[in-house]
This record gives C-alpha cells, structure tokens and sequence, in this order.
C-alpha cells in the first residue's frame, strides 16, 4: 500500500508525508499520550522539588539579603556579594580539602572492606547466604545510630576500643577520638567506612560473579599461584565495576551529613568541615541563607562538571 | 581423594574466615546491643567486659527511656512519615520507571537526565530552599514536608530500580494482552505490575528504609518537638546530660529493629535492584 502511493502520489505529495511516515515508525505512537500521563506525577513532583529549589538557590544567591520570607527575597537588590565573601573566605577552600580528605580516607578503607568481604563470599562455603545477609546489615543500620554506636565505642574513659588499646599496650592515656582535631576527621571516618562498605560489596561481588570458573582452572594447571590469578584473572575484570562503585559511593560521601552532624558538627576547630556541613551550618546556625546558597550554587556546579566528565568518559569506555 | 579432603579443609577454612569477619564487622551492632542490657553502673568501667554477666542483665535502660522521653510518640511519627514517602515514591517511580522502560522519546530522556541530576545532588543543599519554600507554602513543621522531601530524593533512584526491572519483563507480554483487548492501563495493571511485584517490593523496602533513616529534613524541617521522628530524637540526646549511654544505646536498637526486619526478608531483591540502581542507571 504505502509503496504504490509513493510511486502513485506527486513529489510534494510525499514529502508532506514523509515526516507522518517516520512518526508512524517509531514505536506505538497511540501509547506517547500514556507514557506521558506515565510520567506526569513524577515530573510534577521533581519540577515542584528539585528544579524550583534550585532556581529559588539561584535567586537567593544573587540577593543582598540574609534571610527571610520569598517576597522578601524576590524584593532585595541583585548582587554579586554572596560569590565574592564565599570564594574570598579561606574557610571555604578548607572545607573543600577537608571533604576531599573525607572522601578520600573513606573510600580507600570501604573499599578495602568491600572488597575482602566480596572475595570471601565469592567462594564457596556452608551457610554462605547467612553471612552475606550478615555482612551486608550495616547497610541498613540508620547513619545516627550508627554514630551514636561509634561514639560510644570510641567514648574516651569507658569506651571500648580505647579499652583495647590500653590493653594491648598501643596506648598509654585515653584518646579523645571525636574532641582531638587532629584525629576527629579519622573518628568520622570510622562509622563512615563501616556504613559504606557494603555498596562496595554488593558491586564488587556482582562483578566476579561474572567470572567464569574455568579461568581460575587454566590459570592454576599453569601454575599461577592464588596472587597472579588475582592479579591477572580478578582485577582486570573488576576494575571497570571497582571504578563506577568508587565514583558512586564518592557522591554519597559528599554529600554525607549524618555522622558528622550528629557527632562533631564540622568542629573541632573546623577539623571535619566538610562542604556540605558547612552549607548547613551557614544556612541553620548563622542564618546567613545567602552565602549558603552562593556555595550551594558553587557545589552544584563542581558536582555537575565532575559527573558529566564521568559520564562522557564512561560513554567512550563503551564504545572502545 | 587427598583433593576431596583438601577442599573440605579450605571450605572450613573459608567458613572460619567469614566468620571472623563477621564478628568484627557486626562488633558495633554487637556493642550497642549489650550496652543497651546492661545497668549503668557496670558500662561505666575502665575495664569493660566483652561478654557481658548474665547476672547484671536487664531492661531498666529501655524503662528509663520510655519513661523520660517520648519515644512511642517518636515511632509512631517515624512509622508515618515512612508509610507517607513508600508510598507515594513507590506509585510515581514504579509509573514513571514503566513509561521510560517502554516509551522512547525526547521528552522522556530529557526526564531521565533530570532524574539523574536529581540522584548527585546534595541534601543538604536541597534543604534550604525547601525551607524557604514549605514555609510559604504553609506546610513548614508538618510530616507532610519531610514525606515530599524524602520522596524527591528517594525517586530519581528508585525510577531506576523499577526502569531497569521492567527492561527484564518482556514487551511481548504487554502487546499479548493488548492484543488480547486490553488497554494500555489494563495491561499494566493486570499483566505487567504482578510479574513486577519483586520489583515493586524492593522499591517499597529501599523507600521505606531511606526515609526511616532520614536525619536531615526531618530535622530541619520539624520545628515542633511533639513531630519529631525517632532520628532526631536520638540527636538530641547525644550530649545530653541526664541522658546515659546504655539509654541512648537503648534508643539506638529501638531504631534498628524496624530497618533489620526489612532487610531480612527484602534482602535478595534489594541487593539486585541496588547493583542494577547504580550500574546501569
């Protein structure tokens, strides 16, 4: 049919029709109205909850004005104020490093974790499935419990680990974890590890799932000790999914609240920080909203940059 | 012979490993728990006993807590705000998810990256112009709030999970049944969504769990103490003076054991849908 009405029908004739033609191609075009009515709540809400926000951050940012309802917001004067005290505020390039360190130390040692937690449940033993529940529990523990639990551990005179310590001779007086500055991001860092590992070893352990037995098999009739079959065998084909979990877990990380707020709230002498903190803190103990927005601002486009280049190398990795 | 032997000895050699892993790695969950029994004059020891005597077990620290603080009144504006954002994310991710598994187009991609950018965005920075926002809206220190709160962050992840599970339940079912004289809502609703039901099932445990867990709005944005939810209230008991550490311990187990229950039984969808939430999203 549609063949002999091309051949029948005029040029201009099947041009006009061309673009009805490629519509009716693409996939059941009497389903576009419901996918869109699909989507409708969920779109509402996200413009409703995450774009207006971030248009109202915008606006707050450019305004001389500190705090207060959005008709006085909307009314303030236009200024650039807010960018130049944040950027100009030593304060703020501190905190960025000590998120950067956060993020760093963090992930290093969940990764660790996960990964020595992935390899074990990879292999076969009784009750496998029991201990991966178990190994898996932190995951849900909720962020203040888990820094109440550490808190108390690491409590100074009757916690436990410094009990340890004592015992076994590696201290001789009581460290205050979470009052030292030079030791509160460490502290922070603990039930942050002990949160977080579990990503790691839900993803680490999907990718060796992938790979196949034999491979092992080969490599040990040729002689490669548990190491080389590690090294040549496990980590190339882990690396990809080590990689993405990395980046993952970096971006909750940032954006972490939990441990910190409850135990340290960015103190001692600024020893914890971190850049989300310090927006909270700026924003609910200073009530200065707008230089919190001007860092939102600034924050939101650092992220922006960091995942589109993720994504954009990613989509090359794929192509390869 | 010798190699069947051998791999029964490197088996138990790998049950005994794990399982000291384990230990170390519940030690905390370990700790709170035995603190939580324990009467305040023996946690406060310089020597601390690891096993803690049977003899100085008892509940007194959940009484005190009980008794001094409105912990029920807590639970149940938890449990509120929870059942509020499963299911309200639920609904949207799981229509939401269908739509961009089953329907391409410029408009729905463009919703997809919007999504996404919703997944990197910190809380914390979300918090402030929601409290500008829900004050002038009128719904500023109201459960309401912090349920519209979570569920914006709890669907940008979420319409993955579901995305990525539909992507597995195959399209000819749905064209079947439209063959078959179904509309498109029939059949979604009689053919797609019970084949769905895992899927659906980990949305609602990891919507309920993150916003069971949630400290940041609920704390921001309950002003009122009598709203409060059982995460702020444990905040405000850190540093409290009256407030001891097997009581505080005692609260922290009252807000595990809702989550653990969760995670028990939805524990093998929720590690599928959490791999496939991240990798492929």
């Amino acid at each position: 049919m549609t063949r002999v009405a091309a051949t029948a029908a005029p040029a201009g004739a099947v041009a006009l029709m061309r673009p009805r033609r490629t519509r009716h191609g693409a996939p059941p075009r009497e389903g576009y109205g419901f996918a869109l009515a699909l989507l409708a709540p969920s779109s509402a809400l996200i413009g409703a909850l995450l774009l207006a926000p971030l248009v109202l951050l915008l606006i707050i940012s450019f305004k001389s004005v500190k705090l207060g309802n959005i008709a006085l917001i909307l009314r303030a004067d236009f200024t650039w104020d807010n960018y130049i005290r944040v950027l100009s505020d030593p304060a703020t390039w501190h905190s960025l490093s000590i998120s950067g360190a956060y993020i760093l130390g963090s992930s290093i040692m969940a990764f660790g974790l996960g990964l020595a937690t992935a390899l074990i449940l990879n292999e076969k033993f009784p009750a496998q499935r029991l201990f991966r529940t178990l190994m898996l529990l932190p995951w849900a523990v909720p962020g203040i419990t888990a820094t109440i639990a550490f808190l108390w551990i690491l409590q100074p005179s009757f916690g436990v680990f410094n009990f340890m310590l004592r015992t076994l001779g590696f201290a001789a007086q009581d460290i205050n974890w979470f009052g030292d500055s030079r030791l509160a991001l460490l502290a922070v860092i603990f039930p942050t590890v002990w949160k977080t590992y579990p990503f790691f070893t839900i993803m680490l352990l999907a990718a060796l799932q992938t790979i196949p037995r034999e491979l092992y098999e080969a490599a040990s009739i040729d002689g490669a000790n548990k190491w080389r079959q590690f090294q040549w065998i496990t980590w190339p084909s882990l690396r990809r999914y080590a990689i993405v979990a990395l980046v993952f877990n970096a971006m909750y990380v940032f954006r972490e609240f939990d441990f910190i707020f409850a135990s340290t709230k960015g103190g001692p002498q600024g020893a914890t920080d971190t850049i989300a903190i310090r927006i909270y803190n700026l924003a609910f103990e200073t009530f200065d909203m707008a230089a919190a927005s001007a860092l939102g601002v600034l924050t939101f486009v650092l992220v922006a940059i960091c995942v589109f280049g993720f994504v954009r190398w990613q989509m090359k990795l794929e192509q390869r | 012979m010798t190699g069947d032997a051998g791999s029964r000895l490197a088996s138990t050699l790998r049950l005994f490993l794990a399982g000291l892993l384990t230990v170390l790695l519940l030690f905390p969950i370990y700790w709170m728990a035995q603190t939580s029994i324990l009467p305040t004059s023996s946690i406060l020891s310089r020597n601390p006993d690891l096993v803690p005597r049977l003899a100085d077990i008892n509940l007194s620290a959940f009484e005190t807590l009980v008794r001094q603080y409105p912990v029920a009144r807590w639970l149940m504006n938890s449990a509120t705000i929870t059942v509020g954002s499963a299911v309200l994310s639920t609904v949207c991710a799981t229509l939401a998810g269908y739509s961009l598994s089953r329907f391409k187009s410029r408009t729905a991609s463009g919703i997809a990256f919007v999504l996404l950018l919703g997944r990197v965005l910190p809380g914390t920075l979300l918090v402030l112009p929601y409290f500008v926002l829900f004050r002038w809206a009128g719904i500023l220190d109201t459960h309401t709030a912090v349920i519209l709160a979570n569920a914006s962050m709890i669907i940008p992840f979420s319409t993955f999970m579901m995305k990525n599970y539909f992507d597995d339940v195959p399209r000819e079912l749905d064209e079947a049944a439209k063959v078959d004289g179904c509309s498109a809502m029939t059949a979604l609703w009689f053919v797609v969504l019970p084949i769905a039901r895992p899927g659906i099932a980990a949305t609602v445990a990891f919507a309920a769990t993150a916003s069971w867990v949630d400290l940041l709005f609920a704390r921001t944005l309950l002003l009122s103490a009598e709203n409060w939810t059982v995460p702020v209230g444990i905040a405000s008991l850190i540093g409290e003076v009256q407030t001891s550490w097997n009581q505080l311990m005692a609260a922290g187990v009252l807000s595990v054991l809702p989550v653990f229950a969760v995670y028990w039984f939805a524990q093998p969808y929720l590690v599928g849908g959490m791999t496939s939430g991240a990798v492929k999203g």
